[in-house]
Protein backbone atom coordinates (compact mmCIF):
# COMPACT_ATOMS: atom_id res chain seq x y z
CA UNK A 1 0.00 0.00 0.00
CA UNK A 2 1.68 3.34 -0.96
CA UNK A 3 1.27 5.27 2.33
CA UNK A 4 3.07 2.61 4.22
CA UNK A 5 5.83 4.51 2.32
CA UNK A 6 5.43 7.73 3.40
CA UNK A 7 8.05 9.60 5.65
CA UNK A 8 7.37 13.10 6.69
CA UNK A 9 10.61 15.01 7.19
CA UNK A 10 9.54 18.44 8.92
CA UNK A 11 12.72 19.73 8.66
CA UNK A 12 13.44 18.70 5.02
CA UNK A 13 14.07 22.37 3.54
CA UNK A 14 15.92 23.48 6.68
CA UNK A 15 19.32 23.13 5.55
CA UNK A 16 18.89 24.21 2.46
CA UNK A 17 17.78 27.53 3.29
CA UNK A 18 19.80 28.21 6.60
CA UNK A 19 22.33 29.45 4.48
CA UNK A 20 19.88 31.86 2.40
CA UNK A 21 18.54 32.92 5.35
CA UNK A 22 21.72 33.38 6.86
CA UNK A 23 22.99 35.58 3.82
CA UNK A 24 20.37 37.94 3.73
CA UNK A 25 20.51 38.87 7.07
CA UNK A 26 21.76 41.92 7.06
CA UNK A 27 19.33 42.93 4.19
CA UNK A 28 16.61 45.25 6.03
CA UNK A 29 13.46 45.31 3.93
CA UNK A 30 11.79 48.65 3.60
CA UNK A 31 8.81 47.80 5.31
CA UNK A 32 9.87 46.43 8.45
CA UNK A 33 9.17 47.87 11.26
CA UNK A 34 11.81 49.43 13.28
CA UNK A 35 11.00 49.08 16.55
CA UNK A 36 9.76 45.45 16.62
CA UNK A 37 12.68 43.38 17.63
CA UNK A 38 10.66 40.04 17.60
CA UNK A 39 12.68 37.29 15.44
CA UNK A 40 11.00 36.51 12.44
CA UNK A 41 9.59 32.81 12.03
CA UNK A 42 11.54 30.25 9.84
CA UNK A 43 10.45 29.96 6.57
CA UNK A 44 9.45 26.15 7.53
CA UNK A 45 7.22 27.85 10.77
CA UNK A 46 5.28 30.14 8.27
CA UNK A 47 4.54 27.44 5.27
CA UNK A 48 3.16 25.07 8.05
CA UNK A 49 1.69 27.88 10.22
CA UNK A 50 -0.26 28.76 6.98
CA UNK A 51 -1.02 25.21 5.69
CA UNK A 52 -2.74 24.07 9.21
CA UNK A 53 -3.92 28.55 9.43
CA UNK A 54 -6.27 27.43 6.06
CA UNK A 55 -7.43 24.25 7.45
CA UNK A 56 -7.92 24.72 11.31
CA UNK A 57 -9.30 28.60 12.06
CA UNK A 58 -12.52 29.78 11.74
CA UNK A 59 -12.23 32.73 9.66
CA UNK A 60 -14.14 35.53 7.40
CA UNK A 61 -13.06 37.93 4.80
CA UNK A 62 -12.61 39.75 2.04
CA UNK A 63 -9.82 39.62 -0.73
CA UNK A 64 -9.27 41.19 -4.18
CA UNK A 65 -8.19 38.71 -6.75
CA UNK A 66 -6.17 40.87 -9.97
CA UNK A 67 -4.59 39.84 -12.90
CA UNK A 68 -3.48 42.25 -16.02
CA UNK A 69 -6.22 45.26 -15.67
CA UNK A 70 -9.32 43.12 -14.13
CA UNK A 71 -9.59 43.04 -10.39
CA UNK A 72 -12.25 40.82 -8.70
CA UNK A 73 -13.80 41.02 -4.64
CA UNK A 74 -14.45 38.05 -3.44
CA UNK A 75 -16.09 36.88 0.34
CA UNK A 76 -14.44 33.72 2.25
CA UNK A 77 -16.05 32.23 5.11
CA UNK A 78 -14.01 28.84 6.84
CA UNK A 79 -15.87 27.44 9.78
CA UNK A 80 -14.39 24.34 11.52
CA UNK A 81 -17.52 22.38 13.28
CA UNK A 82 -16.63 18.75 15.41
CA UNK A 83 -13.44 19.12 13.69
CA UNK A 84 -15.17 19.06 10.01
CA UNK A 85 -14.49 21.91 7.12
CA UNK A 86 -17.21 23.98 6.24
CA UNK A 87 -16.40 27.14 4.02
CA UNK A 88 -17.92 29.35 1.25
CA UNK A 89 -15.62 32.05 -1.98
CA UNK A 90 -18.55 34.02 -3.19
CA UNK A 91 -17.49 36.36 -5.86
CA UNK A 92 -18.82 40.28 -5.29
CA UNK A 93 -18.61 41.67 -8.48
CA UNK A 94 -19.41 40.71 -11.77
CA UNK A 95 -21.39 37.73 -12.93
CA UNK A 96 -22.75 35.57 -9.57
CA UNK A 97 -20.36 32.71 -8.74
CA UNK A 98 -20.00 30.80 -5.23
CA UNK A 99 -18.98 27.67 -4.54
CA UNK A 100 -19.75 25.96 -1.16
CA UNK A 101 -17.89 22.64 0.47
CA UNK A 102 -17.98 21.20 3.34
CA UNK A 103 -17.45 18.14 5.23
CA UNK A 104 -13.95 17.84 5.09
CA UNK A 105 -12.22 16.55 8.14
CA UNK A 106 -9.75 19.13 8.90
CA UNK A 107 -6.99 17.29 9.77
CA UNK A 108 -7.12 15.60 6.19
CA UNK A 109 -3.77 17.07 4.44
CA UNK A 110 -4.11 17.51 0.66
CA UNK A 111 -0.86 16.53 -1.28
CA UNK A 112 -0.15 19.98 -1.65
CA UNK A 113 -1.06 20.70 1.59
CA UNK A 114 1.54 18.35 2.60
CA UNK A 115 4.45 18.90 0.03
CA UNK A 116 3.83 22.51 2.05
CA UNK A 117 4.79 21.53 5.00
CA UNK A 118 7.93 20.65 4.08
CA UNK A 119 6.73 16.46 3.45
CA UNK A 120 8.68 14.25 1.28
CA UNK A 121 7.21 11.97 -1.29
CA UNK A 122 8.60 9.12 -2.49
CA UNK A 123 8.15 8.15 -6.23
CA UNK A 124 9.51 6.02 -8.60
CA UNK A 125 12.41 8.54 -9.23
CA UNK A 126 13.13 9.42 -6.42
CA UNK A 127 11.48 11.08 -3.11
CA UNK A 128 9.87 14.99 -3.95
CA UNK A 129 9.90 17.61 -1.73
CA UNK A 130 8.97 20.94 -1.94
CA UNK A 131 12.95 21.94 -1.78
CA UNK A 132 13.70 20.78 -5.52
CA UNK A 133 11.03 23.43 -6.93
CA UNK A 134 11.58 26.52 -4.48
CA UNK A 135 14.56 28.76 -2.41
CA UNK A 136 12.61 30.42 0.26
CA UNK A 137 13.59 33.88 1.21
CA UNK A 138 12.26 35.88 4.53
CA UNK A 139 11.50 39.52 3.36
CA UNK A 140 10.27 41.28 6.34
CA UNK A 141 7.62 42.26 7.31
CA UNK A 142 4.40 44.15 6.35
CA UNK A 143 0.55 45.53 7.66
CA UNK A 144 -2.01 44.04 5.68
CA UNK A 145 -5.63 44.31 6.27
CA UNK A 146 -4.78 45.62 8.82
CA UNK A 147 -2.60 43.03 10.61
CA UNK A 148 0.87 42.30 10.93
CA UNK A 149 2.53 39.89 8.61
CA UNK A 150 5.05 38.31 7.74
CA UNK A 151 6.29 38.07 4.14
CA UNK A 152 8.42 34.55 2.50
CA UNK A 153 9.30 34.66 -1.05
CA UNK A 154 9.23 31.62 -2.87
CA UNK A 155 11.85 31.99 -6.02
CA UNK A 156 11.19 28.90 -8.63
CA UNK A 157 14.59 26.80 -8.86
CA UNK A 158 14.04 26.69 -12.64
CA UNK A 159 11.80 27.88 -15.76
CA UNK A 160 9.44 25.77 -15.29
CA UNK A 161 7.32 27.39 -12.54
CA UNK A 162 6.14 30.33 -11.88
CA UNK A 163 7.49 32.08 -8.36
CA UNK A 164 5.20 33.16 -5.39
CA UNK A 165 5.54 35.90 -2.40
CA UNK A 166 3.15 34.52 0.28
CA UNK A 167 2.32 37.04 3.54
CA UNK A 168 1.17 35.36 6.60
CA UNK A 169 -0.54 36.58 9.41
CA UNK A 170 1.87 36.74 12.14
CA UNK A 171 -1.73 36.06 14.54
CA UNK A 172 -3.57 33.74 12.34
CA UNK A 173 -0.98 32.01 10.83
CA UNK A 174 -3.30 32.72 7.79
CA UNK A 175 -2.08 33.91 3.97
CA UNK A 176 -3.04 37.18 3.80
CA UNK A 177 -1.52 38.46 0.24
CA UNK A 178 -0.16 35.59 -2.24
CA UNK A 179 1.17 37.01 -5.54
CA UNK A 180 2.44 34.68 -8.50
CA UNK A 181 5.67 36.12 -10.23
CA UNK A 182 7.63 35.49 -13.14
CA UNK A 183 10.39 37.78 -11.80
CA UNK A 184 11.25 39.75 -8.65
CA UNK A 185 9.63 42.57 -10.23
CA UNK A 186 6.75 41.29 -12.32
CA UNK A 187 3.88 39.75 -10.90
CA UNK A 188 0.56 38.01 -13.07
CA UNK A 189 -1.76 37.64 -10.17
CA UNK A 190 -2.15 38.66 -6.87
CA UNK A 191 -4.69 38.03 -3.98
CA UNK A 192 -4.68 40.33 -0.81
CA UNK A 193 -7.37 40.44 2.14
CA UNK A 194 -8.83 43.88 2.57
CA UNK A 195 -10.99 42.94 5.70
CA UNK A 196 -10.45 39.49 7.96
CA UNK A 197 -11.88 38.27 11.50
CA UNK A 198 -10.28 35.40 12.75
CA UNK A 199 -11.80 32.99 15.52
CA UNK A 200 -15.16 32.02 17.63
CA UNK A 201 -17.12 35.10 16.39
CA UNK A 202 -17.88 34.05 13.34
CA UNK A 203 -21.93 32.65 13.11
CA UNK A 204 -22.45 29.20 11.49
CA UNK A 205 -24.95 30.77 8.90
CA UNK A 206 -22.22 33.08 7.75
CA UNK A 207 -21.13 29.60 5.47
CA UNK A 208 -24.71 29.57 3.73
CA UNK A 209 -25.14 30.80 0.01
CA UNK A 210 -25.99 33.86 -0.37
CA UNK A 211 -27.24 33.75 -3.78
CA UNK A 212 -29.37 31.28 -6.02
CA UNK A 213 -26.06 30.78 -8.62
CA UNK A 214 -24.00 28.42 -6.30
CA UNK A 215 -22.43 25.23 -6.86
CA UNK A 216 -21.92 22.68 -3.50
CA UNK A 217 -18.73 20.16 -3.38
CA UNK A 218 -18.81 17.28 -1.14
CA UNK A 219 -15.33 17.44 1.12
CA UNK A 220 -16.08 14.31 3.22
CA UNK A 221 -14.92 12.86 -0.75
CA UNK A 222 -12.15 14.53 -0.64
CA UNK A 223 -9.23 11.52 -0.54
CA UNK A 224 -6.42 12.28 2.24
CA UNK A 225 -3.92 9.83 1.37
CA UNK A 226 -0.97 12.01 -0.51
CA UNK A 227 -0.68 9.14 -3.64
CA UNK A 228 -4.04 9.18 -5.67
CA UNK A 229 -6.07 6.03 -5.59
CA UNK A 230 -7.94 6.46 -8.87
CA UNK A 231 -5.76 4.78 -12.15
CA UNK A 232 -5.30 5.56 -15.45
CA UNK A 233 -3.47 4.33 -18.45
CA UNK A 234 -1.98 7.87 -19.02
CA UNK A 235 0.71 9.55 -17.30
CA UNK A 236 2.75 12.21 -17.48
CA UNK A 237 6.29 10.84 -18.81
CA UNK A 238 7.67 14.00 -18.13
CA UNK A 239 7.44 16.66 -15.52
CA UNK A 240 9.17 19.54 -13.83
CA UNK A 241 10.94 18.02 -10.55
CA UNK A 242 8.95 18.68 -7.58
CA UNK A 243 5.81 17.66 -9.48
CA UNK A 244 3.50 14.67 -8.44
CA UNK A 245 0.12 13.25 -9.43
CA UNK A 246 -2.30 13.86 -6.71
CA UNK A 247 -5.44 13.06 -8.43
CA UNK A 248 -6.61 10.89 -10.92
CA UNK A 249 -10.25 10.04 -12.24
CA UNK A 250 -11.37 8.23 -15.00
CA UNK A 251 -14.64 7.56 -16.38
CA UNK A 252 -15.97 6.95 -19.84
CA UNK A 253 -15.48 10.49 -20.81
CA UNK A 254 -12.10 10.23 -20.34
CA UNK A 255 -9.53 10.77 -17.84
CA UNK A 256 -8.31 13.76 -15.43
CA UNK A 257 -5.31 13.90 -14.11
CA UNK A 258 -3.82 17.07 -11.22
CA UNK A 259 -0.39 17.43 -10.28
CA UNK A 260 1.18 19.52 -7.42
CA UNK A 261 4.44 20.46 -6.55
CA UNK A 262 2.63 22.10 -3.26
CA UNK A 263 2.57 25.53 -4.19
CA UNK A 264 1.61 24.96 -8.43
CA UNK A 265 -0.96 22.78 -10.18
CA UNK A 266 -1.96 21.51 -12.97
CA UNK A 267 -5.07 19.36 -14.63
CA UNK A 268 -4.49 16.92 -17.82
CA UNK A 269 -7.65 16.59 -19.45
CA UNK A 270 -7.57 13.38 -21.87
CA UNK A 271 -9.51 11.61 -23.63
CA UNK A 272 -9.54 9.22 -26.66
CA UNK A 273 -10.74 10.93 -30.20
CA UNK A 274 -12.67 9.19 -32.58
CA UNK A 275 -11.90 12.11 -35.19
CA UNK A 276 -8.90 14.03 -34.42
CA UNK A 277 -9.47 16.82 -36.69
CA UNK A 278 -12.48 17.92 -34.77
CA UNK A 279 -10.70 18.60 -31.81
CA UNK A 280 -9.85 22.22 -31.67
CA UNK A 281 -6.30 22.98 -30.99
CA UNK A 282 -4.85 26.26 -29.39
CA UNK A 283 -3.47 27.84 -25.82
CA UNK A 284 -5.63 30.63 -24.00
CA UNK A 285 -4.66 32.20 -20.62
CA UNK A 286 -6.22 34.14 -17.92
CA UNK A 287 -4.08 35.73 -14.83
CA UNK A 288 -1.64 32.86 -13.89
CA UNK A 289 -3.38 29.95 -15.60
CA UNK A 290 -2.55 28.69 -18.88
CA UNK A 291 -4.95 26.57 -21.18
CA UNK A 292 -3.56 24.32 -23.76
CA UNK A 293 -5.44 22.39 -26.07
CA UNK A 294 -3.60 19.97 -27.77
CA UNK A 295 -4.07 16.25 -30.86
CA UNK A 296 -1.21 14.50 -29.30
CA UNK A 297 -0.59 11.05 -31.53
CA UNK A 298 -1.05 7.69 -30.01
CA UNK A 299 -2.05 4.13 -30.62
CA UNK A 300 -4.76 3.08 -31.62
CA UNK A 301 -6.33 6.47 -31.45
CA UNK A 302 -4.69 9.74 -31.06
CA UNK A 303 -5.79 11.71 -27.73
CA UNK A 304 -7.37 14.73 -27.09
CA UNK A 305 -5.49 16.55 -24.32
CA UNK A 306 -6.35 19.86 -22.87
CA UNK A 307 -4.00 21.29 -19.43
CA UNK A 308 -5.42 23.91 -17.51
CA UNK A 309 -3.17 25.44 -14.65
CA UNK A 310 -0.59 27.88 -13.21
CA UNK A 311 2.40 26.89 -15.13
CA UNK A 312 4.47 29.04 -17.95
CA UNK A 313 2.70 28.27 -21.29
CA UNK A 314 6.50 26.37 -21.81
CA UNK A 315 6.14 24.23 -18.97
CA UNK A 316 2.60 23.14 -20.12
CA UNK A 317 3.96 21.88 -23.71
CA UNK A 318 6.39 20.14 -22.48
CA UNK A 319 4.46 17.76 -20.40
CA UNK A 320 1.70 17.19 -22.91
CA UNK A 321 4.26 16.27 -25.61
CA UNK A 322 5.95 13.72 -23.38
CA UNK A 323 2.36 11.73 -21.78
CA UNK A 324 3.00 8.67 -22.53
CA UNK A 325 0.29 5.42 -21.22
CA UNK A 326 1.63 3.42 -17.89
CA UNK A 327 3.11 1.11 -19.82
CA UNK A 328 5.47 3.36 -21.33
CA UNK A 329 4.51 3.64 -25.29
CA UNK A 330 2.23 6.02 -27.05
CA UNK B 1 -6.70 43.39 -56.46
CA UNK B 2 -4.40 46.32 -55.76
CA UNK B 3 -3.74 47.28 -52.46
CA UNK B 4 -5.09 50.98 -51.32
CA UNK B 5 -2.41 53.04 -48.53
CA UNK B 6 -5.30 52.00 -46.32
CA UNK B 7 -5.83 48.16 -47.14
CA UNK B 8 -1.77 48.17 -46.25
CA UNK B 9 -2.20 49.84 -42.94
CA UNK B 10 -4.88 47.60 -41.97
CA UNK B 11 -2.94 44.61 -42.87
CA UNK B 12 -0.25 45.78 -40.94
CA UNK B 13 -2.42 46.72 -38.16
CA UNK B 14 -2.85 42.56 -38.25
CA UNK B 15 0.63 41.85 -38.50
CA UNK B 16 1.16 44.31 -35.21
CA UNK B 17 -1.66 42.33 -33.66
CA UNK B 18 -0.19 38.83 -34.67
CA UNK B 19 3.14 40.80 -33.10
CA UNK B 20 4.33 39.54 -37.14
CA UNK B 21 5.11 43.63 -38.11
CA UNK B 22 8.51 44.98 -38.89
CA UNK B 23 9.36 48.22 -36.77
CA UNK B 24 8.88 49.83 -39.94
CA UNK B 25 5.18 48.71 -40.20
CA UNK B 26 4.93 49.77 -36.20
CA UNK B 27 6.11 53.19 -36.92
CA UNK B 28 3.80 54.13 -39.96
CA UNK B 29 0.77 52.25 -37.86
CA UNK B 30 1.37 54.06 -35.07
CA UNK B 31 1.62 57.75 -36.68
CA UNK B 32 -1.19 57.30 -38.89
CA UNK B 33 -3.11 56.35 -35.97
CA UNK B 34 -2.68 59.79 -34.88
CA UNK B 35 -4.23 61.21 -37.48
CA UNK B 36 -6.45 58.63 -39.02
CA UNK B 37 -9.85 57.65 -36.80
CA UNK B 38 -10.35 54.56 -38.49
CA UNK B 39 -7.25 53.07 -37.84
CA UNK B 40 -7.62 53.88 -34.17
CA UNK B 41 -11.28 52.67 -34.37
CA UNK B 42 -10.09 49.19 -36.16
CA UNK B 43 -7.59 49.06 -32.99
CA UNK B 44 -9.70 49.52 -30.32
CA UNK B 45 -12.81 47.03 -31.96
CA UNK B 46 -9.84 44.22 -32.11
CA UNK B 47 -9.36 44.85 -28.24
CA UNK B 48 -13.14 45.11 -27.27
CA UNK B 49 -14.23 41.91 -29.16
CA UNK B 50 -13.22 39.91 -26.19
CA UNK B 51 -14.32 42.25 -24.01
CA UNK B 52 -17.61 42.15 -24.68
CA UNK B 53 -17.19 38.65 -25.02
CA UNK B 54 -17.42 39.04 -21.54
CA UNK B 55 -19.26 41.67 -20.89
CA UNK B 56 -17.55 43.99 -19.24
CA UNK B 57 -15.50 46.97 -20.43
CA UNK B 58 -11.55 47.16 -20.80
CA UNK B 59 -10.45 49.41 -18.75
CA UNK B 60 -7.60 50.59 -20.71
CA UNK B 61 -9.19 50.98 -24.03
CA UNK B 62 -11.28 54.01 -22.77
CA UNK B 63 -8.19 56.29 -24.44
CA UNK B 64 -7.04 54.91 -27.14
CA UNK B 65 -5.44 57.78 -27.97
CA UNK B 66 -2.80 57.76 -25.09
CA UNK B 67 -2.53 54.08 -25.43
CA UNK B 68 -0.92 55.26 -29.10
CA UNK B 69 1.33 57.80 -27.39
CA UNK B 70 2.22 55.14 -24.60
CA UNK B 71 3.11 52.43 -27.59
CA UNK B 72 5.52 55.18 -29.29
CA UNK B 73 7.27 56.32 -26.08
CA UNK B 74 8.08 52.82 -25.50
CA UNK B 75 9.30 52.13 -29.39
CA UNK B 76 11.84 54.98 -28.44
CA UNK B 77 12.85 53.89 -25.47
CA UNK B 78 15.34 51.38 -27.04
CA UNK B 79 17.06 49.48 -23.91
CA UNK B 80 15.39 51.15 -21.27
CA UNK B 81 13.72 47.43 -20.61
CA UNK B 82 16.58 44.90 -21.51
CA UNK B 83 18.97 46.26 -19.03
CA UNK B 84 16.29 46.22 -15.93
CA UNK B 85 17.15 42.49 -15.86
CA UNK B 86 19.09 41.08 -18.49
CA UNK B 87 17.03 39.16 -20.25
CA UNK B 88 19.43 36.68 -22.31
CA UNK B 89 16.97 34.38 -23.42
CA UNK B 90 15.21 36.89 -26.54
CA UNK B 91 18.74 37.83 -28.16
CA UNK B 92 16.95 37.76 -31.73
CA UNK B 93 14.22 39.87 -30.70
CA UNK B 94 14.70 43.87 -30.75
CA UNK B 95 14.10 45.85 -27.63
CA UNK B 96 11.48 48.11 -29.04
CA UNK B 97 9.54 45.18 -30.22
CA UNK B 98 9.87 43.41 -26.52
CA UNK B 99 8.57 46.20 -25.17
CA UNK B 100 5.54 46.84 -27.81
CA UNK B 101 4.63 43.18 -26.90
CA UNK B 102 5.17 43.68 -23.24
CA UNK B 103 2.03 46.36 -23.41
CA UNK B 104 0.41 44.41 -25.89
CA UNK B 105 0.37 41.47 -23.31
CA UNK B 106 -0.86 43.70 -20.64
CA UNK B 107 -3.62 44.47 -23.06
CA UNK B 108 -4.12 41.22 -23.49
CA UNK B 109 -3.99 40.11 -20.39
CA UNK B 110 -7.62 42.39 -19.82
CA UNK B 111 -9.09 40.99 -23.01
CA UNK B 112 -10.86 38.20 -22.95
CA UNK B 113 -10.35 34.62 -22.06
CA UNK B 114 -11.15 33.66 -25.56
CA UNK B 115 -9.43 36.18 -27.11
CA UNK B 116 -5.99 34.82 -26.82
CA UNK B 117 -7.14 31.94 -28.02
CA UNK B 118 -4.37 30.32 -31.02
CA UNK B 119 -5.63 27.24 -33.52
CA UNK B 120 -3.93 25.38 -35.30
CA UNK B 121 -0.38 25.87 -34.37
CA UNK B 122 1.95 23.61 -34.27
CA UNK B 123 4.52 23.00 -31.65
CA UNK B 124 6.88 21.22 -32.96
CA UNK B 125 9.46 23.87 -32.87
CA UNK B 126 8.10 26.24 -35.46
CA UNK B 127 8.03 29.75 -35.19
CA UNK B 128 7.39 33.05 -37.12
CA UNK B 129 10.44 34.36 -36.18
CA UNK B 130 12.39 31.58 -34.66
CA UNK B 131 11.56 32.88 -30.88
CA UNK B 132 10.29 29.56 -29.89
CA UNK B 133 13.67 27.45 -30.51
CA UNK B 134 15.51 30.71 -28.58
CA UNK B 135 12.95 29.98 -25.75
CA UNK B 136 13.40 26.72 -25.71
CA UNK B 137 16.69 26.98 -25.59
CA UNK B 138 16.58 29.17 -22.50
CA UNK B 139 14.89 26.71 -20.54
CA UNK B 140 16.85 24.17 -21.55
CA UNK B 141 19.34 25.02 -18.70
CA UNK B 142 20.23 28.45 -18.96
CA UNK B 143 19.47 29.16 -15.42
CA UNK B 144 22.45 31.44 -13.81
CA UNK B 145 24.06 30.29 -11.14
CA UNK B 146 24.51 33.40 -8.64
CA UNK B 147 26.29 33.98 -5.85
CA UNK B 148 24.12 34.89 -2.27
CA UNK B 149 24.97 37.95 -1.02
CA UNK B 150 28.51 37.68 0.27
CA UNK B 151 28.20 38.98 3.67
CA UNK B 152 29.14 36.12 5.80
CA UNK B 153 32.39 34.14 6.14
CA UNK B 154 30.04 30.83 5.92
CA UNK B 155 30.62 29.12 2.34
CA UNK B 156 28.75 30.45 -0.01
CA UNK B 157 25.41 29.28 -1.36
CA UNK B 158 25.48 29.28 -4.86
CA UNK B 159 21.93 29.40 -5.60
CA UNK B 160 20.36 28.70 -9.41
CA UNK B 161 17.54 30.90 -10.58
CA UNK B 162 16.06 31.52 -13.69
CA UNK B 163 16.05 34.84 -15.67
CA UNK B 164 14.72 37.12 -13.94
CA UNK B 165 14.92 36.15 -10.61
CA UNK B 166 18.78 36.58 -10.00
CA UNK B 167 20.02 37.83 -6.19
CA UNK B 168 20.31 40.25 -4.36
CA UNK B 169 17.01 40.58 -5.27
CA UNK B 170 14.91 43.58 -4.94
CA UNK B 171 12.38 44.05 -3.37
CA UNK B 172 9.38 41.67 -4.31
CA UNK B 173 6.25 43.64 -2.79
CA UNK B 174 6.80 46.96 -4.98
CA UNK B 175 5.82 44.31 -7.43
CA UNK B 176 3.70 45.67 -9.97
CA UNK B 177 0.74 44.01 -12.03
CA UNK B 178 0.79 46.79 -14.88
CA UNK B 179 4.66 47.08 -15.38
CA UNK B 180 5.54 47.00 -18.62
CA UNK B 181 9.31 46.14 -18.01
CA UNK B 182 8.89 42.64 -17.19
CA UNK B 183 9.25 39.72 -20.09
CA UNK B 184 7.86 37.05 -18.90
CA UNK B 185 10.45 34.01 -18.70
CA UNK B 186 8.21 31.56 -20.34
CA UNK B 187 7.30 31.54 -24.18
CA UNK B 188 4.33 34.12 -24.26
CA UNK B 189 1.77 33.28 -26.54
CA UNK B 190 2.64 35.65 -29.58
CA UNK B 191 5.80 34.15 -30.27
CA UNK B 192 4.63 30.96 -31.46
CA UNK B 193 3.21 33.43 -33.86
CA UNK B 194 0.03 33.43 -31.53
CA UNK B 195 -3.25 35.51 -32.99
CA UNK B 196 -6.23 37.22 -31.59
CA UNK B 197 -8.62 34.43 -32.30
CA UNK B 198 -10.28 34.73 -35.58
CA UNK B 199 -14.01 32.88 -34.38
CA UNK B 200 -14.54 34.87 -31.51
CA UNK B 201 -17.75 33.79 -31.41
CA UNK B 202 -17.01 29.80 -30.84
CA UNK B 203 -18.90 30.09 -27.55
CA UNK B 204 -18.60 26.13 -27.44
CA UNK B 205 -14.42 26.68 -27.16
CA UNK B 206 -15.23 28.95 -24.18
CA UNK B 207 -18.10 27.35 -22.37
CA UNK B 208 -15.61 24.10 -22.73
CA UNK B 209 -12.74 26.26 -21.31
CA UNK B 210 -14.46 27.42 -18.50
CA UNK B 211 -16.11 23.87 -17.43
CA UNK B 212 -12.52 22.78 -17.49
CA UNK B 213 -11.48 25.78 -15.11
CA UNK B 214 -13.85 25.35 -12.64
CA UNK B 215 -12.51 21.22 -12.88
CA UNK B 216 -9.30 22.06 -12.21
CA UNK B 217 -10.06 24.81 -9.35
CA UNK B 218 -11.74 22.12 -7.66
CA UNK B 219 -9.03 19.71 -7.65
CA UNK B 220 -6.43 22.33 -6.93
CA UNK B 221 -8.39 23.21 -4.10
CA UNK B 222 -8.90 19.83 -2.64
CA UNK B 223 -5.31 18.45 -3.41
CA UNK B 224 -3.41 22.08 -3.44
CA UNK B 225 -2.19 23.68 -0.70
CA UNK B 226 -4.01 27.01 -0.95
CA UNK B 227 -7.89 26.26 0.42
CA UNK B 228 -10.45 27.18 -1.64
CA UNK B 229 -8.70 30.30 -3.21
CA UNK B 230 -8.28 28.84 -6.57
CA UNK B 231 -12.02 28.90 -7.09
CA UNK B 232 -10.98 33.03 -7.24
CA UNK B 233 -10.19 31.90 -11.08
CA UNK B 234 -13.45 31.11 -12.08
CA UNK B 235 -14.75 32.71 -14.92
CA UNK B 236 -18.33 32.22 -14.39
CA UNK B 237 -20.50 29.78 -13.45
CA UNK B 238 -21.54 26.50 -15.19
CA UNK B 239 -24.91 25.69 -14.04
CA UNK B 240 -24.46 21.83 -14.89
CA UNK B 241 -21.09 21.64 -13.04
CA UNK B 242 -20.66 18.22 -10.83
CA UNK B 243 -17.28 17.68 -9.21
CA UNK B 244 -15.64 14.62 -9.93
Amino acid sequence: MPHCWLLFVMKFSTKAVALALISFALIIPPFAFAQDSAPLSSVDELLENASRALQEQNYRGRFTYEFGTTLETLEIVHLVQDGVEYERITHLNGVEREFLRGGREQDCVSTGGFLLRGGLIPQAGGAVSLSQSYHFYIRGRDRIAGRDAEVVQAVPKDEYRYGMTLAVDRVSGLPLMSLITVSNKGAIERFQFTELEVGSGIEAGAISPTGAQHARLDGANVPCTKLPSGKSIWRAGWLPPGFVVSHITSDNEGDVLTYTDGIASFTLFIKPLADPSAFKQGMARRGATTALMSVVPAFPHSIGVILVGEVPFTTAQQVVTAITTSGGQR
Amino acid sequence: MTLNSSDQLFESLSAMVDNEASELEMRRVLKNMENNPEVLERWRRYHLIGSVMRKELSGNITNPGSLVSSISNSLSHENAEASVNGAVSEATVTPSNRALRDLMGKTAIAASFAATLVLGFNYLGSSRNGELQNSAGAFAGTSVPVQAAPTSTQLQAVAHAPVGFELPMPEARTVSLASGSVPMSGAEPRSLGAIYMDDITDYETQEMLNRLLIQHAERASAHGSLGIMPFARVHKMQLDFSAK
